[in-house]
């Protein structure tokens, strides 16, 4: 409990000292990215794909970010780099807090439920487009950046409130902690 | 109170960036381009060494040599900093070199053209690392 605290704090203070920007030109840009390449690709497929290798680059990019400014140093330890992604990491980029829930028991697998995320206000989704996952972009960034951590992971929208769900869920798979690249 | 030099080694231990303080540091401005890579990948070696040898992630964060001192900064995500500087500045490295990780986060990887493997050459980058290591006391 203490170390949840402890992160709230420091999210809080790291929070308070970042330029901000008007949440919804935020939510207009990524509008825009993702009509932008609905119209240029052919398929919605491809479209999820693109998201998915933006937010990789963003994550990989973001996570220094976040050290530096956090001084936080964590380990590639699973439950406590989910806690600093929820707690800090879409607290100072996104001002909301995702729930984690649903650990398996060996700690390698857990669910993120959004509420409400700027991203996504304003959106209805056509049904031309139900197999489209507007926070694709989202599930990038966490790979991304537990992927600069060394540990590779498996993201998947298993509910999306777009399309009726109560929250989105983000599925977060641990598959492989990656030792070996530190020490070749 | 000087600090002499500063680099910055890649996940793979490429050296991405080095800058001599040269006004302040005319003897360490004297060791050519070549030479400071090599120093760099000895010092990459002997880190990766100190890693293997104590099972520990932090490896050589000090070393102590004459007048002076190196600091060594290894991040989460694989990057190493370290810097070079007189002794006298030594209780001042470990908060530069957070100002060093600071500037690099905001200036270098906010940058969508640049690549994190490649060298940094930024202007910016280079002109507020000289500022920060000067108002080192």
């Amino acid at each position: 409990m203490s170390r949840e605290r402890n992160l709230a704090k420091i999210a809080e203070s790291t929070f308070s000292k970042l330029d901000k920007v008007h949440s919804e030109i935020f939510t207009m840009t990524y509008g825009a990215i993702v009509t932008t390449l609905v119209e240029d690709l052919d398929n919605v497929d491809e479209v999820n794909a693109q998201l998915d290798k933006m937010g990789h680059n963003i994550g990989e990019r973001l996570v220094d970010e976040l050290l530096a400014k956090t001084g936080l140093n964590p380990q590639p330890d699973m439950r406590y780099v989910m806690e600093i992604v929820t707690r800090v990491g879409f607290r100072i980029y996104l001002g909301i807090t995702p729930t984690l829930s649903n650990w398996n028991a060996d700690s390698t697998t857990v669910t993120l439920s959004f509420r409400d995320s700027a991203l996504s206000d304003w959106v209805e989704l056509p049904h031309t487009l139900d197999d489209l996952s507007y926070f694709q972009l989202v599930c990038g960034v966490i790979r991304g950046a537990l992927e600069m951590l060394g540990m590779k992971v498996k993201c998947t929208i298993t509910a999306d409130k777009l399309k009726g769900a109560q929250t989105t869920d983000i599925l977060v798979e641990l598959q492989e902690v990656m030792q070996a690249k530190f020490y070749n | 109170m000087v600090i002499h030099s500063l680099f910055i080694l890649s996940q793979s231990g490429n050296l991405i960036y080095n800058q001599v303080f040269q006004e302040r540091s005319p003897e360490a401005s004297k060791i050519s381009a070549n030479d400071q890579i090599l120093l760099a990948s000895v010092f990459h070696g002997f880190h990766t060494m100190g890693r293997a040898i104590d099972g520990s992630k932090s490896g050589i964060e000090k070393v102590y040599f004459g007048e002076c001192v190196l600091e060594c900064r290894g991040t989460p995500t694989g990057l190493k900093l370290f810097v070079i500087a007189d002794r006298s500045s030594a209780d001042a490295l470990t908060k530069f070199l957070s100002a060093i990780y600071e500037l690099l986060a905001d200036i270098v990887l906010k940058n969508p053209f640049q690549s994190l493997q490649q060298p940094i050459r930024s202007e910016l980058f280079t002109q507020s690392v000289s500022k920060t290591a000067l108002a080192v006391k």
